[in-house]
């Protein structure tokens, strides 16, 4: 799921940058730093939308640098354990689909695609059921269900499944 | 065991799971908003625009765009008023239920938005928290619900 969040991050400025166009160049640097980036704690950040303050700066002697500490507002994604969600269909292989949900992939493996063989005289190879009614092949939308997350210091990955009520070829 | 060696337990098994409602630290704080994917869109629209004045030759990283795709694709081309609509139709029904176990959670109420199921049934399957709340109710909200839903494909 996308959520708006309040984060915090310290901008680092070398001297160059401290002049008229300082609060212009904290919020560039904020961008820079956090976009398409990974934090463990609450997800991946896909955009900031607003600055909501910018503290007292403080120059590290050490580095001669200035440190802002500034609160901002993030769109960030994570998926959670059992959430449904539609995903687009990037790839079929014989070990099963990936596909995605934004920023997020996701493997669904062939144990998890409930009454649908690999066919890989297909072209693009699909998953098809064995009467040929129905199909999932990439760029396909399908609604799954989240099985599992793994969060890391830069990425997010996350395993899913077809199999319920409600669930599959959504598309 | 120590209580060094449980703090990083703690850490680590934050239990997470959208079928018991329980989410990340900070997740129930008010300023945690989900969010309905038309708004998505609408956020990463404005953040693009504002890259394009800033630098026209600057390109949005794959990430970005793959999540904007997914937000127009996913997120029932909605207006801003039909947004705000839904929310508000989401904050009178909350005001609405006093009884705080049948009251719909925050991550529900995206999700019944999100995903626009069509039958109380539908609801139940792909969101099953919401065995708690009466039939009627859902079927209501549902109805609502669909009301704003587009018909561009």
């Amino acid at each position: 799921m996308f959520f708006k969040l309040t984060l915090e991050h310290d901008v680092l400025l070398p001297p160059r940058f401290l002049g008229p166009q300082l609060a212009e160049s904290i919020r560039r640097k904020l961008y820079e730093d956090v976009e398409s980036k990974c934090i463990g704690k609450h997800g991946y950040i896909v955009s900031v939308i607003e600055i909501v303050k910018i503290g007292e700066g403080e120059i590290l002697v050490a580095r001669g640098e200035t440190l802002f500490p500034v609160t901002y507002r993030a769109l960030v994604f994570r998926p959670v354990k059992n959430e449904v969600v539609d995903a687009i269909v990037s790839t079929v292989t014989k070990m099963g689909i990936f596909a995605e949900v934004g920023p997020l992939r996701v493997f669904i493996h062939f144990q998890w695609i409930p009454n649908m063989v690999f066919d890989d005289t297909a072209n693009p190879p699909c998953f098809r059921t064995d009467d040929f009614a129905e199909k999932i092949q990439p760029e396909d939308s399908i609604r799954i269900r989240i099985l599992g997350v793994r969060v890391q210091a830069s990425s997010i990955a996350a395993t899913g499944s077809l199999a319920g009520d409600f669930l599959g070829y959504a598309g | 065991m120590s209580m060094a060696a449980r703090g990083v337990d703690a850490k680590k098994s934050v239990v997470e799971d959208a079928n018991s409602l329980e989410f990340f630290e900070d997740f129930e704080q008010v300023s945690t908003v989900p969010l309905l994917l038309s708004e998505v869109e609408k956020i990463l629209e404005a953040r693009k625009d504002l890259q394009l004045r800033e630098d026209p030759d600057a390109a949005m990283s794959a990430e970005f765009t793959k999540t904007l795709d997914y937000a127009q694709r996913f997120g029932h081309s909605r207006s801003y008023e039909a947004d705000e609509a839904l929310r508000s139709i989401m904050e009178e029904l909350r005001t609405q239920t006093p009884d705080m176990e049948k009251r719909l959670h925050k991550f529900e109420e995206v999700q019944l938005i999100n995903l626009a199921p069509e039958t109380v049934e539908e609801a139940k399957a792909l969101i099953p928290t919401l065995v708690r709340v009466d039939d009627d109710i859902l079927e209501n909200v549902l109805q609502q619900i669909m009301a704003f839903r587009s018909f561009a494909t």
